[in-house]
């Protein structure tokens, strides 16, 4: 027989009988590798959250997000009376070493950490001492999806290991408001549950604009101006007031209608015992004609403010020192003080006051005359 | 080639794996899991169990197709077969010693660029007998377990003080036996010390070498 | 992915968890070809071209075939099948059109299949870590020239032992394990800045 034919028929002839064999052995393991890591999973889940009803595995509905992108390895939904309490994922991460393997179940509606558990690791013995003396994993509980960074923060002497630990419980959160919220990573700081506050009609959509925002700023102003405006830092301990997003609001049929800034606040001030800070996160929302404003807090720390109800129900007076305005109606109104400061809740009214003065400035000084 | 004269001997073989052609010691093959995997001593019987399956198989296929594959290709073949054979090692193994295959599972894989089987297999299977085979394949991972199981022995004891056993089937029965007190050198866990480990096995065996050949020359 | 993660992996690639000293992969061509500096480097350079080569081949059969195709558990005689053949090849086609590189090359080539580190990095990027196509990338290059630095150091230091006074069970390799240790520790250090 010629070579040519031989050497490829026989080499196929191998590599089909290997395969064959393979995929007969891959048919007997496969099941009982699943069951295994499904097992382990659904104990890990009871273990945290005791009062279950059941998990479903979704891992299958999501496959080809799953591992990709945020290197979870299972998604698993967690009913309690019969309704959706929370998702578990199965996270793997790198800390010092590579091969943290977590359960990080989130909640299903508030969108905060509810139980982390690290079920395997390879970190160096003193470090990963260090995390669990310090009680790190159980650290991240209660947190909502944007305040991971408190805990990178604290100095406990094991950076890799917290930060990978933080990494993981960031790939879940990103799953959970990418893949199973159906956020859209667009650019704009508002969680799912933030954008529905909002209260915008089906069919609008929201483009991020915060580039061509500086862009028109920067033309307009000095620079010492722009920078006060724009590069503003963030800190947990510092009062600040930061743009995060100018935004289009496009309806249905494509047309411009609104426009809408997300603001970023941090300020002091008393609580029951002694002062702390606080912050909130509004956005201030007009009609692209520049009237009709709106301010809507889509988030808060403040539990004076918050009155120990529905956080934004007790803040009536927001909308109505600020609502149903023209953008220059409201920037005469606050350049004059004029606006109703009694709330009985000071603080947040003052840091309100000047956190909107500082906004609706911005936009006078980009796009007023 | 007449089989009849090349009929091997168990004992000769034997002695040719564990001792004068000890693939770890001697012909300095399969260093890689020789020094990642021996920081536990149940890791080592793992690997060895693994590549003890790996050789065996290979070994006698290879040796029962010997006159079926053309010269030329033979190399691609006995690759193909000898990584057919090491992912069923690793599937059975992830299915049914999940704990022993989480702790080896690159190397199980890497099986398959291990120098000892290809060698064994263009060395011996392909121009001897299924059953000269099997025996080379015993021969030959008797000699390359004992290595590794001296290796992991060295390390584990002295780097954490006892020699831990556990149920490769069921991780949750665990034994450790406790060998020593105030003698934890914790560098032999570390990459370091397998390098270490390794270099002292071997200056003791080459002065044992050394001196049994001397002995030998004497007389 | 920004430059600083860029950084990071390469800068753990290479030094804190270098190929050789810490993930033993392609130990075997660690001792085999280090007595000189020069086969050790053309050693190196081999092993980083067909790294780059091989994990690049890997990465697209791993995502565009095997996943699809649900049949992963493939990966390993897939991957061994292509890195065989990619070896052939290169050692055919540097051969015929580059004779000069084919000489510093040449010997290396054929003892490239059977280095775990090939197969090694290949299965960590595709079936243990997801890496996307840039990450492979740089992580590749980044474990090549770990492997030629941390070779080129150690053939420079066996050179220099060679005329040394080593005990007579020390002499070859076992003095050249020890050297090896020590450099594990001092690459040990460098796990501080990754």
């Amino acid at each position: 027989m010629n070579k040519f034919v031989k050497f490829p028929l026989v080499l196929g002839i191998v590599g089909v009988i290997c395969t064959g064999a393979l995929s007969l052995v891959y048919e007997i393991t496969n099941p009982i590798i699943q069951d295994r890591i499904n097992q382990e999973a659904n104990a890990a889940i009871l273990e945290l959250i005791p009062d279950m009803d059941s998990a479903n595995d979704l891992t299958d509905k999501y496959e080809d997000k799953v591992k990709n992108k945020y290197k979870v390895s299972s998604v698993k939904e967690v009913i309690k009376d019969n309704d959706t309490y929370a998702y578990a994922y199965q996270v793997s991460s790198v800390g010092k070493n590579p091969g943290i393997e977590m359960m990080v179940i989130l909640d299903a509606d508030e969108q905060k950490v509810l139980k982390v558990k690290v079920i395997s690791q390879d970190e160096t013995g003193e470090y990963w001492d260090k995390v669990v003396s310090n009680n790190v994993v159980a650290s991240f509980e209660g947190l909502g999806f944007d305040e991971l960074t408190s805990v990178t923060d604290a100095k406990i002497g094991a950076t890799l290991s917290v930060n990978g630990i933080a990494a993981g419980i960031e790939n879940a959160i990103s799953f959970q408001r990418y893949e199973i919220l159906g956020e859209v990573d667009d650019g704009i700081n508002l969680s799912g549950t933030e954008r529905k506050k909002l209260g915008l009609p089906e069919g609008y959509t929201m483009t991020d604009k915060t580039e061509e925002f500086k862009k028109t700023l920067k033309n307009k102003v000095s620079n010492n101006v722009y920078n006060d405006i724009i590069n503003v830092t963030a800190k947990p301990d510092v009062e600040y007031v930061k743009i995060l997003n100018y935004i289009d609001i496009t309806n249905g049929s494509g047309v411009v209608e609104k426009h809408a800034y997300v603001v970023e606040g941090n300020y002091n001030c008393e609580v029951e015992d002694g002062r702390a800070w606080q912050s909130h996160k509004f956005v201030l929302l007009f009609e692209a004609d520049g009237t009709n404003t709106k301010v809507v807090i889509v988030k808060t720390t403040d539990s004076l403010a918050a009155d120990g109800k529905d956080s934004l129900d007790s803040m009536s007076w927001v909308s109505e020192s600020f609502d149903g305005k023209s953008m220059t109606e409201l920037y005469e109104i606050l350049g004059n003080d004029e606006v109703d400061k009694i709330s009985g809740s000071t603080f947040t009214t003052n840091s309100m006051i000047v956190n909107v003065a500082f906004v609706v400035d911005a936009h006078n000084r980009a796009y007023g005359n | 080639m007449n089989e009849k004269e090349n009929k091997v001997s168990l004992k000769a073989v034997f002695k040719d794996g564990v001792l004068l052609s000890n693939p770890l010691f001697v012909s300095l093959l399969g260093l890689c899991p020789a020094l990642a995997i021996t920081t536990k001593f149940m890791n080592a019987i793992g690997m060895t169990i693994a590549f003890f399956l790996v050789l065996l198989a290979s070994n006698v296929v290879i040796s029962l197709l010997r006159n079926l594959i053309p010269g030329e290709i033979r190399i691609p073949v006995y690759i193909i077969i000898v990584a057919t054979f090491v992912t069923c090692v690793a599937l059975l193994m992830e299915a049914f010693t999940p704990e022993l295959y989480s702790n080896l599972s690159t190397f199980i894989n890497l099986i398959v660029v291990n120098c000892i089987i290809l060698g064994r297999a263009e060395a011996f299977a392909s121009k001897n007998t299924v059953v000269a085979s099997t025996i080379d394949a015993m021969g030959q991972s008797l000699g390359y377990g004992l290595g590794l199981l001296v290796i992991a022995l060295i390390r584990e004891v002295l780097g954490t003080q006892s020699l831990t056993f556990s149920n490769p089937f069921n991780a949750a029965q665990s034994y450790t036996i406790p060998l020593l007190t105030n003698f934890k050198i914790e560098f032999f866990n570390s990459s370091a010390g397998a390098f270490v480990t390794l270099a002292i096995v071997l200056a003791v065996i080459a002065a044992i070498t050394n001196a049994t050949s001397k002995k030998k020359g004497a007389k | 992915m920004t430059f600083a993660e860029i950084i990071s992996l390469a800068i753990g690639a290479i030094l804190v968890n270098n190929v050789l000293l810490s993930q033993f992969l392609g130990i075997c061509s660690f001792v085999g070809v280090s007595k000189k500096r020069s086969s050790a480097l053309g050693m190196g350079v081999a092993v980083l071209f067909v790294l780059i080569l091989s994990s690049l081949v890997t990465w697209l059969l791993y995502n565009l075939v095997l996943k699809p195709l649900n049949v992963t558990f493939l990966s390993t005689i897939v991957f061994i099948l292509v890195i065989a053949t990619l070896v052939q090849f290169v050692e055919m086609v540097i051969k015929k059109y580059l004779p000069g590189l084919y000489k510093v090359l040449g010997i290396y080539l054929p003892l490239i299949t059977t280095n775990c580190a090939i197969l090694g990095v290949a299965n960590f990027v595709n079936v243990g870590q997801n890496y996307d196509l840039v990450q492979t990338l740089v992580y590749a290059i980044s474990i090549g020239l770990g492997y030629i630095l941390v070779m080129f150091i150690f053939s420079g230091i066996r050179e220099k032992i060679e005329t040394a006074p080593i005990p007579k069970p020390f002499k070859g390799v076992a003095i050249a394990f020890i050297i090896a240790g020590f450099m594990a520790m001092a690459f040990a250090g460098f796990s501080g800045i990754a």
